[in-house]
């Protein structure tokens, strides 16, 4: 299966979701319930990944702090690199 | 619709070492592409970020994968190479891959002269939004 092709999966969502789902769906121009779930789906993993890259990349710029290494040299000394 | 954005590898680097752009690339509003030899320029500068900041390789590594960018790989932009070339390999021949992937992406083979400057001061910024 290529990248970007559906797979069909169940999942169930929990009752008192069903009707907030609908509203949505109608109101906000969604083709339908899938492409809304897929929707949240995407932006969750998004979120997660947006957290998670946040707190890696934060223990890097303060190991860098700490020993007096600021972004403008790091990337002055890239471009060197790169030649 | 998500509005195209080519990056380059400094704001990826930049992103990285936790600077300003690194919140940008979490935005849905933008879906944001890059070459394979741009990402394999990232990738051989991984080893220095690791010495100057003291966080394991394994880690950078892992948050370069988290970034939401999707890498385009040569043969999907090689027959503009040749275009790029002309156009900017006398400035900064590093930038090749990446004009390449932009003219690919944007037909911008047929702009002029004008929007080539334009293009140059993008592409010195780092960030160039195509269509």
């Amino acid at each position: 299966m290529g990248f970007g092709e559906k797979m069909e999966t169940k999942i169930a969502i929990s009752k008192n979701l069903i009707p907030e789902v609908e509203v949505f769906v109608d109101r906000f121009g969604f083709k339908n319930e899938t492409e809304f779930v897929n929707d949240a789906i995407k932006e969750k993993i998004l979120a997660l990944k947006r957290d998670a890259f946040i707190k890696v990349t934060g223990r890097i710029a303060k190991g860098l702090e700490s020993k007096g290494v600021f972004e403008k040299e790091i990337l002055a000394d890239f471009e060197m690199h790169r030649g | 619709m998500a509005i195209r954005i080519i990056v380059d590898a400094n704001p990826i680097i930049s992103a990285l070492i936790g600077g300003i752009s690194r919140n940008v690339f979490f935005d849905k509003r933008f879906e944001f592409l890059t070459t394979e030899f741009t990402l394999n320029e990232v990738k051989k500068y991984i080893p220095t970020i690791s010495k100057k900041s003291g966080i394991n390789e394994e880690e950078i590594n892992y948050a370069l994968r988290l970034l939401p960018i999707i890498v385009v790989f040569r043969e999907e932009y090689e027959k503009y190479i040749l275009e790029a070339e002309r156009w900017i390999a006398e400035i900064d021949k590093k930038d090749v891959h990446i004009l390449a992937l932009a003219l690919s992406t944007t037909k911008i083979s047929h702009f002029g002269q004008r929007q080539l400057r334009h293009l140059e001061a993008e592409l010195s910024t780092g960030v160039s939004p195509v269509a």
